[in-house]
């Protein structure tokens, strides 16, 4: 009944694979309604945008590491970027100003979250693979998904063209807290139209492009899954792709409210956030009604930011759970507690967000719900750690690059998550908030951890995206590289937060004559904490230096990688393995279905050590099958 | 390629994929709107002011909530004649539904726009005054501040010129008016004569930051050639070397800046440049949010001009219908002793007595109404019958309606507030108070959802045709998606109208 309907309906559509007609380049790759090429365009993106984001880092840890010292030519190149005119204005005489540093430190963080980890993360892994996975043809709805692309692109442009502003980007953090963003722009003469304005603007057309994508993803895994494909057969990449969407999906919406509300208070004077009789040194007591909360804004803020840390961190964990498997050619462990391990994550993450807000003055009641729901999802957490963990034990482990890259996701990863756990505690929250010690903590998790998972990924899927595999050599370099650096770049911060080191002090603490004579000592190291500001910084050139192997490498293996010589070349089990190299538009030359579970590998009694989820249970297993039916009777 | 479930539902779930996807993107919806309603409460529990309630004329608001309710009805009939087959019940039900749409807008267009043209001004001691400033033309200013300007600072840099518009010129009889033309004769510094218009002052302006860029770009080569100085690694010798070499590049980057600005003032183009208007006097009616601050002798425009001269004044004409002396929760106390010689009464002084008179009679209707309440004058439902008093819908125990309706249109109650004594100023728009803020948003946001659901069920209307033809039931299904979406937007106003009219 459906297909004839569909061919009333869709006449152009006609017709098979094999007799469509030519689509121009433009139509194939630009204005593409395939969800692979929409996962590519993401990808690619995000991708360009994190490098952004680093550069900007870059910039910062110069400051931070040598105040008042011009910027090498090397790192002033990166100023270049927004223009010639740029340096002059923003960095005279080539020096890194506080209102620089602000704004780029406002910027890396709004890059590195909203354009560049989710995008990657989440939208081009999750366009790529899950409708192959589920054995779709494409997404639910694949014109929406190209709009959603587009509309994020068009957020993307706004957010990096602020940089052009008379006024330059936004320089109020990446949380952007009112009062502080509505007033830090106040008194130039730009009125409304500066940084912080588009940064709102962008922030608006991000989060409608993430709900379109989501609610997209979602409709594709609840209708479009291959017969026999149930949910306790989808793969765990997936799973945790849908629980990212659902999340994206319900914790959002807020964000955009706040987001509006803030644009109100920008551009029509109102006073959401603003309390009565706020006083800034440029202006005096300003002029508007007063009457508004500032906490109100932490709280739809965070409201999204905390289940936005589990939008981050779960596209690792999906990831590192398809490749350990494939790769330890055993089952995933704990599958179903996984599932439900995540189900727990994601229905606890909406309830935590107040743990960012110790600091307000919530009150002992207040606090002690959250410490104690904080400490809670802590739980399904561990519970996700350990089964990959325990998936490695036993067995006969491979190490192709993606495989480095997530066994190095598990313990970078639990650093990350082990040193949030003081944090959920008021008592020693409020003497670390806003130190170094945060930034520890949760770049450990989204940078070694995160962007661990998400090159492992890269690795894994490259020759299923460009029918080419990534270079050996050149992928081990950049994995002992990066994981190298990173730690040289972020270990030493738990040791400066811990000294009372804050967040934003963008000479590095040089002013703060305390910090910089307080000396350390650390496994028979000594010296004092500004001297780690330049061991730190050294680990971010590292870092930088560490990727261009990558970029080598991915450019560079499109056109010359080696050739795969099959469509399943880790020999693994789930459905997109089962496309032709590249997949066409379409997807899969026949209909898809699903006889078995994600992740048989090993089976005892089968011919090869992996069954994949196409090839139907052979005699022997359905007696055995039978037999365990009759069994449970 | 072809999607499966677009049309046909799919068997395990029983729903084809745009009902899955409408589905979620209302859950969505729903947080969106969650959002504003908690904000709401947030910002009305925490208010330290006294939150407006019962101040929307309930009628309007009434109506609209019948219209969307029919509206409702209509859109499920005509996604019932689809399923019936009966395209021609389909298109009357959904012109019906785009016209409640139409008629939702235009009600809510009417009220919008009664606030935007009605002001609220808050007196330095908290006092509140509502009513219309003056209308701006012949011998009157309205709210605007009024300066008389014997020369104009432009800058080079900053200005767009939106000072113009608040230029008037004066007829002989003493009359102002908006000129059709801006086109003032100014004398430069140098002595030429211009015009200045945008033509003038954009050319000026791409000369003169041409001319900084490149001083910028100057002075930051001479900055970089500074040489660094390492105080463990370096010896004295070279310190006092490096020393010299930074105080030489320092000196010729002083020197750098003060050629450029010489140069700068031969070509006429200073960053600031007084003009002197040739014809005498040049008179300024100055919209108060485009100014950055002024005082007797000068006024600056936020976008960097300013004029120097007279002020002449800078009190607001205003016609009051409205007094409220509530207080501010925060402010109890003092606003007991303070409500006797608010300065409403220093420009009122003919009300004074009658708005006591008033008062009293209220707290003790109050007072035998609800025994109970030991002080009737901290209840907020007392202050709001006995400090609030709005002229022409108030009952006849203030003044009666012909008395209303003939002090609201008499010329000689006009009233002249100095600025002097104003603490905020504002139309009844988003930036009066959170409340309206919220109101404005949240209303607004309803708005734009009834605007773009009438779209979608537009298009369904005008392009079914095509689609009725070959698969019916895919146009059914498409009206029932929209007609989810249509439901969820009445729903959210079915909570917006108790909330905003009646709580």
């Amino acid at each position: 009944m459906d297909t004839t309907h569909a061919h009333d309906s869709h006449g152009h559509d006609h017709g098979h694979d094999d007799h469509h007609h030519e689509i121009s380049w433009l139509k194939k790759y630009v204005f593409s309604t395939d969800h692979k090429v929409i996962g590519a365009q993401y990808g690619f993106t995000g991708l360009v945008l994190l490098l952004l984001g680093f550069c900007l880092m870059l910039v910062m840890r110069w400051s931070i590491a040598h105040p008042g010292e011009a910027l090498p030519g090397a790192l002033r190149w990166v100023l270049h970027l927004f223009g010639d005119d740029f340096v002059t204005r923003w960095a005279p005489g080539g020096k890194v100003s506080g209102s620089l540093y602000n704004m780029f430190g406002a910027m890396h963080g709004t890059i590195m979250v909203f354009f560049g980890v989710v995008p990657l993360g989440f939208a081009a892994f999750v366009n790529f693979v899950t409708p192959l996975q589920v054995g779709a043809p494409d997404m639910a709805f694949p014109r929406l998904n190209m709009w959603s692309f587009w509309l994020f692109l068009l957020s993307a442009i706004l957010m990096i063209g602020s940089f052009w502003l008379p006024t330059g980007a936004a320089q109020a953090g990446w949380t952007n807290y009112s009062p502080l963003s509505a007033t830090v722009m106040k008194a130039t003469d730009a009125h409304f139209w500066t940084g912080q304005t588009q940064w709102l603007f962008a922030m608006v057309f991000n989060i409608s492009a993430s709900l379109l994508g989501a609610m997209n993803v979602l409709a594709t895994v609840i209708n479009l899954r291959a017969k026999g494909m149930t949910w306790m057969r989808l793969p765990f990449f997936t799973w945790a792709m849908f629980i990212i969407a659902f999340l994206l999906l319900l914790a959002f919406p807020p964000l955009e409210v706040a987001a509006l509300m803030q644009l109100c208070d920008q551009v029509f004077g109102s006073s959401f956030f603003l309390p009565t009789g706020l006083w800034t040194g440029s202006e005096g007591i300003i002029s508007v009604s007063g009457g508004g909360h500032p906490v109100l804004f932490q709280h739809l803020f965070w409201f999204l930011a905390h289940p936005e840390v589990y939008v981050l961190l779960l596209p690792g964990i999906a990831i590192v759970a398809e490749i350990i498997p494939c790769n330890t050619r055993k089952p995933l462990w704990g599958y179903k507690s996984m599932v439900y391990a995540l189900l727990g994550l994601a229905f606890l993450s909406f309830i935590v967000w107040a743990h960012h807000m110790y600091l307000t003055g919530m009150g002992t009641v207040v606090a002690t719900f959250f410490q104690f729901t904080t400490v809670m999802i802590s739980v399904p957490s561990v519970i996700l750690i350990t089964c990959l963990m325990i998936s490695l034990w036993g067995g006969s482990i491979r190490f192709p690059v993606p495989m480095l890259f997530a066994t190095a996701f598990l313990p970078m990863f639990g650093i990350g998550g082990l040193t949030g756990l003081p944090l959920a505690f008021p008592f020693i929250d409020l003497f670390l908030h806003d130190t170094y010690y945060i930034i520890a903590h949760f770049h450990y998790i989204v940078a070694p951890g995160v962007l661990f998972g998400l090159f492992a990924g890269i690795y894994h899927w490259f020759p299923k995206v460009t029918g080419r595999m990534m270079n050996n050599p050149l992928g081990i370099t950049h994995f002992w590289g990066s994981l190298i650096a990173m730690n040289v770049l972020f270990a030493p911060m738990f040791i400066q937060g811990m000294a009372g080191f804050h967040r934003r002090w963008y000479d590095g603490g040089k002013v703060f004559e305390n910090i910089s004579m307080q000396k350390y000592s650390f496994l028979g190291w000594e010296g004092t904490f500004l001297d780690l500001n330049i061991l730190i910084s050294w680990g971010a050139w590292g870092l930088g230096l560490a990727q261009i192997p990558f970029i080598i490498n991915f450019f560079w293996s499109i056109k010359g990688g080696k050739r795969v010589t099959s469509d399943n070349p880790w020999n693994a089990t789930t459905l997109e393995w089962n496309t032709p190299t590249p997949p066409p538009h379409g997807n899969f030359l026949t209909e898809q279905i699903v006889y078995r579970g994600p992740y048989e590998y090993s089976v005892p009694g089968a011919e090869k050590d992996f069954s994949p989820q196409w090839e139907p249970l052979t005699p022997a297993e359905e007696a055995a099958l039978k037999t365990e039916a009759a069994a449970t009777h | 390629m072809q999607i499966p479930y677009e049309v046909s539902a799919r068997p395990d779930t029983g729903l084809y994929n745009a009902k899955v996807g409408i589905w979620l993107f209302l859950a969505s919806e729903v947080m969106l709107f969650g959002g504003l309603f908690s904000s709401y409460v947030f910002l009305r529990i925490g208010a330290d002011f006294s939150w407006p309630f019962h101040e929307l004329k309930v009628l309007p608001g009434f109506i609209n909530t019948m219209v969307l309710i029919a509206s409702s009805v209509s859109v499920v009939a005509a996604w019932a004649s689809l399923k019936a087959r009966r395209y021609g019940w389909y298109q009357f039900n959904m012109i019906f539904t785009l016209l409640c749409a139409v008629a939702f807008m235009c009600i809510k267009g009417y009220e919008y726009k009664g606030k935007f043209t009605h002001y609220s001004l808050k007196f330095t001691d908290g006092s509140v005054i509502s009513g219309h400033p003056v209308p701006e033309g012949g011998k009157n200013w309205g709210d605007r501040i009024v300066f008389e300007a014997t020369s104009v600072t432009i800058n080079l840099e900053k200005s767009n010129l939106e000072f113009l518009d608040n230029l008037r010129t004066k007829s002989k009889d003493g009359e102002y008016s908006h000129p059709e033309t801006v086109a003032v004769k100014f004398k430069t510094p140098t002595g030429s004569e211009i015009t200045l218009d945008s033509g003038w002052f954009k050319k000026q302006h791409r000369e003169f930051m041409d001319a900084k860029s490149d001083l910028r770009r100057t002075i930051t080569a001479l900055e970089l050639q500074k040489p660094s100085i390492d105080k463990d690694d370096d010896d004295a010798a070279t310190q006092a070397l490096k020393q010299a070499e930074i105080d030489r590049l320092t000196k010729a980057v002083t020197k750098a800046g003060d050629e450029w600005l010489a140069a700068v003032k031969d070509k006429e183009l200073p960053p600031t440049m007084v003009l002197t208007p040739v014809d005498g006097p040049i008179t300024f009616f100055v919209k108060e949010n485009h100014t950055m601050n002024y005082g007797k002798e000068q006024l600056s425009f936020r976008e960097g001009t300013s004029l120097q001269g007279k002020l002449v004044t800078d009190a607001i004409q205003f016609n009051v219908d409205l007094i409220d002396l509530r207080p501010a929760p925060a402010k109890m106390d003092q606003w007991k002793s303070l409500h006797a010689d608010s300065l409403v009464w220093r420009h009122l002084p003919e009300l004074k007595e009658r708005f006591f008179a008033y008062r009293d009679a209220k707290v003790k209707e109050f007072h035998e109404h609800r025994k109970k309440v030991a002080e009737p004058e901290l209840d907020e439902d007392c202050q709001r019958d006995a400090y609030r008093v709005e002229f022409a819908n108030n009952d006849e125990k203030f003044m009666s309606h012909d008395d209303a309706h003939a002090y609201l249109h008499d010329e000689k109650h006009t009233i002249n507030v100095p600025r002097s004594e104003k603490r905020f100023y504002s139309n009844f728009s988003p930036s009066l108070s959170p409340y309206y803020a919220i109101y404005f948003l949240m209303t607004g946001l309803h708005g734009l959802h009834v605007v773009g659901g009438a779209i979608v069920l537009g298009w369904f209307l005008l392009t079914g045709r095509k689609m009725y033809l070959s698969n019916p039931e895919h146009l059914a299904n498409r009206v029932e998606v929209g007609g989810l979406f249509w439901h969820f937007v009445d729903l959210v106003w079915i909570f917006l109208f108790p909330l905003y009219y009646l709580m």
